[in-house]
């Protein structure tokens, strides 16, 4: 089969070029497998890997212009199969980009805010069980990026109007959470709640499956709208 | 000197944090060796368009180094590393955290991954204690200082979790709390469902200095002790020089070197364990031990890319032995008390089974999905990666009778430590995870991950406040010197022979075959003779496709295969030499235990430059 893959070393290239290779397929062989064969057995490609079971969300890239993850993703014995870095975000070398910014937010984002530190009970008290369903979907949100370079909204703005995906996630996340005594909400508006335009680009990309991005986005802006948070014009 | 003045590559589209990552105290050059510099100069291969480097010292005949200090350097930032920080924290220390991956993940930190977490109802002394790691070749003295250090609280895992951001764990439908494993008379229940990136989380808003993407490729030693350590920053090929009171490796297992599928070993691993800083003490001094010993899990081999990885495979573990059967049909658990079957009594029946005749085409077993009941008995780390391959790769393994062999989650082969957890010949490095913590374990618990790295800390920070702290003013430049030129060495190597990534499989496949749970002795002779064979004929030879500075996969992956090599060679000898059947591993020519001979440890030594192996005393109570 044919795959090409756009190689770019920005201290010495101009611009970025495309590198085709022949390569032996296999059946359900996944991008990752088929990188790993150029790497291995051709020639040096920058990319990057770890846990092969989407859970670490290094190996985000785009194949024929989709963001993916390399490893959860088929590449097509006949068709093309053009693998870019994943878009909107700067490369250091062929498929590796920096996804800094969107991690430290996050990071951040996440910090738990509460008066008082939990307690045992606290932890194993009972809760509401459908805050369980949505909150525990949640967790398996790998900061993979994959999302936020899918996302219309963030590939043409920016993530100035809107945090994109991946922010908004992790919003929720404290959003759902019974233990967090932070404004969540105000946050999620603040972050552009109301930007985002609810195609469901994000929902479609993203291979925690468990995530239902379109029923958040619709709990996080029932939440603003009760609070009075809804711009006259959304 | 100014950062911007000195700095050869600097992408415009980098963001400074990641270049910077912190304040170096200096920069500096080391003049590359004569020979090297000559070879640098006229290195530079006409292999196509546009793809040489003008940052390569081809240009220069010095190699560029950063120079930080820290109070305490923390190398590795996962289970172990994030608690050694957020310790130092609470003890108002200044620390560094170096992190082989990116975006300050690392480890099991960077796998957001449902792992199984403890919570403790009772208080117990050390020797009954909930870790699952006490075996008859843990150092005892550690086992009880690292249990007594602590109080029940802050060995209680869940509650951890809880405060550091974690939810709900497992829940059942009426949103109680659910706890997955409770065994009777133990003091512990057990659940799933910590996700341990909240812990990494917190270690980036405490404030620790945080440089990612950088391999640590040599400890510091001066006098004796170890001052510190010297890593690559991969994305501009910048050495950087760690230099600290005291070090704390809280680096993970080394199981890439066991086999190779397609993307990775037989093994959950993540492609940074490749045992960089156990090589690195290795080589300048310290014994490596428990090298002989992994811990197995069953997991499945098909899809190849997703092959042995837990995260993206569907397998069983002890707790739904009841569906797995041989390719005879012969479900060889069943009749066993599964509330008492542990992690090795498990691996051992599987390995038997297979020596028996009973093993798949693969070399593993089956686990049989026709009951329905086998999707509840596992975890939801397998679980939910059934809906996965349905979507992905259209394989639906109900009804089926899916093929799993056993991966290597765990691997020894660490330092030898002391009590402290100290480097046994090395004062000023610690290690969370040393030789004489797990023994026949092979590795490992997640509980023990968090509180070694803790006691580390606790001991590195007496250490760096005590006899560390005048060990600096003796710092000379001489062994980074020989580490900078040993690096760029490696990076412009032309020889006639392979490139590093078939060098390393080579490795890998030698290591497997000698490291099985079934281990047969012919098949590890011929792996350790394969060894010796790569270490002399092949390594001198090895081959980059590349030679510059900028993200050189290449170069990384050339140092790494030395650092596997020594890893795979103290393993496949140890596994060897050990003649007995103990923890994980059973040997067919010497099935039983052996208390007699063997109740002690193997440990490796760098005696001029040739690795030897010994046994040594189990270290007991005084």
């Amino acid at each position: 089969m044919k795959i090409k893959v756009q190689k770019y070393n920005p201290s010495v290239d101009a611009e970025p070029a495309f590198a085709e290779y022949e390569i032996d397929y296999w059946e359900h062989m996944t991008l990752l497998e088929a990188l790993v064969l150029i790497n291995d057995t051709i020639e040096p490609i920058a990319f990057d890997y770890s846990c092969r079971g989407r859970v670490c969300g290094r190996c985000a890239m785009a194949l024929n212009g989709t963001p993916c993850l390399a490893c959860v993703t088929l590449v097509g014995e006949n068709g093309k199969n053009d693998v870019t870095p994943l878009p909107g975000f700067p490369v250091v070398r062929d498929l590796i980009v920096d996804k800094t910014r969107i991690t430290d937010k996050v990071s951040k984002i996440l910090a738990r805010q509460r008066a008082f530190d939990m307690s045992l009970d606290e932890v194993k008290a009972p809760v509401d069980p459908e805050v369980y369903k949505k909150l525990e979907p949640l967790e398996y949100c790998a900061r993979c990026g994959v999302c936020m370079a899918a996302c219309p909204v963030v590939q043409a703005s920016g993530t100035k109007s809107y945090i994109g995906p991946t922010g908004m996630i992790a919003i929720a996340n404290r959003f759902y959470d019974p233990y967090d005594q932070g404004d969540r909400v105000v946050e999620a508006v603040q972050n552009g709640l109301w930007n985002c335009t609810e195609c469901g680009t994000c929902d479609t990309v993203c291979k925690a499956l468990e995530i239902d991005h379109l029923s958040i986005w619709k709990d996080l802006r029932a939440a603003a709208e009760a609070a009075g948070l809804k711009p006259v014009d959304a | 000197m100014n950062k911007d003045d000195c700095t050869r590559v600097e992408a415009p589209q980098m963001s400074r944090r990641t270049f910077l990552g912190g304040s170096a105290v200096a920069f500096g050059t080391i003049m590359l060796s004569g020979a090297l510099g000559g070879m640098v100069g006229c290195s530079s291969k006409d292999d196509g368009p546009s793809r040489e480097d003008a940052a390569s010292p081809g240009d220069f005949e010095q190699a560029l180094f950063e120079l930080y200090d820290t109070e305490i350097l923390i190398i590795g930032g996962g289970l172990a590393g994030s608690h050694a920080a957020l310790q130092a924290y609470k003890q108002g220390k200044d620390v560094t955290v170096v992190e082989k991956g990116p975006f300050h993940f690392g480890g099991a930190c960077g796998y957001n991954w449902c792992n199984w977490i403890n919570f403790i109802q009772t208080d117990t002394p050390w020797n009954q204690s909930e870790d699952f790691v006490l075996n008859e070749l843990t150092n005892k003295k550690i086992a009880k200082a690292t249990h007594e250090a602590f109080t029940v609280d802050e060995r209680n895992l869940l509650l951890r979790y809880a405060q550091e951001g974690n939810n709900l764990f497992v829940r059942d439908e009426e949103g109680n709390f659910t706890p997955g494993l409770d065994m009777p008379d133990y003091p512990l229940f057990g659940t799933f469902n910590g996700f341990p990136r909240y812990f990494t989380d917190s270690v980036e808003r405490s404030g620790a200095r945080i440089f990612d993407h950088t391999m640590i490729t040599d400890v510091i030693v001066e006098d004796g002790a170890c001052v510190g350590a010297v890593g690559l920053h991969i994305p501009t090929g910048v050495v950087r020089v760690f230099r600290a009171k005291a070090t704390v490796s809280c680096t993970g297992a080394s199981s890439w070197i066991y086999g190779w599928n397609t993307v990775a070993p037989t093994s959950i691993n993540s492609p940074d364990n490749t045992g960089d800083v156990d090589a690195a003490a290795f080589r300048r001094g310290a014994s490596l031990q428990d090298s002989e010993f992994f811990q197995f899990d069953l997991i499945s081999m098909y899809p190849t890319g997703l092959a042995a990885t837990f995260v993206g495979g569907i397998g069983a573990d002890n707790l739904c032995c009841e569906y797995i059967c041989d390719a005879n049909d012969n479900y060889f658990f069943r009749g066993m008390d599964y509330s008492t079957l542990d992690r090795i009594t498990f691996t051992r029946t599987i390995a038997k089974a297979i020596h028996d005749g009973g093993g798949s085409p693969n070399g593993g077993v089956y686990v049989d999905f026709s009951n329905p009941e086998a999707f509840n008995a596992m975890g939801e780390v397998y679980r939910r990666n059934v809906g996965l391959w349905k979507e992905v790769f259209g394989i639906d393994v109900a009804s089926t009778k899916l093929e799993c062999a056993l991966e290597a989650y765990e691997h020894g082969s660490n330092p030898r430590v002391d009590e402290n957890l100290m480097v046994e010949g090395m004062p000023g490095l610690f290690c969370s995870r040393g030789g004489g913590v797990y023994g026949a374990q092979g590795g490992s618990s997640v509980n023990v991950a968090y509180r070694d790295g803790s006691y580390a800390m606790m001991k590195a920070i007496e250490y760096a406040e005590g006899e560390g702290k005048g060990r600096l003013s003796e710092f000379h430049f001489d062994a980074i010197a020989q580490e900078v030129n040993r690096l760029h060495e490696i990076r412009v190597r032309q020889g006639e022979g392979k490139r590093p990534q078939e060098l390393t499989h080579m490795i890998q496949k030698a290591a497997y075959a000698a490291c099985q749970p079934t281990r047969e002795t012919d098949a590890m002779e011929k792996a350790v003779a394969e060894l010796a064979r790569i270490r002399s004929e092949e390594m001198p030879k090895m081959t980059l496709a590349d030679q510059s500075l900028v993200y050189n996969s290449d170069w990384k992956a050339a140092i790494e295969a030395y650092n596997l090599l020594d890893i795979a060679e103290a393993s496949a000898r140890a596994a060897l030499m050990r003649e007995e059947s103990r923890g994980h591993s059973y040997r067919p020519d010497f099935p039983q235990e052996n208390p007699e001979a063997w109740t002690c440890n193997v440990i490796a030594k760098n005696v001029d430059g040739h690795m030897e192996l010994e046994t040594v005393p189990v270290v007991d109570l005084d």
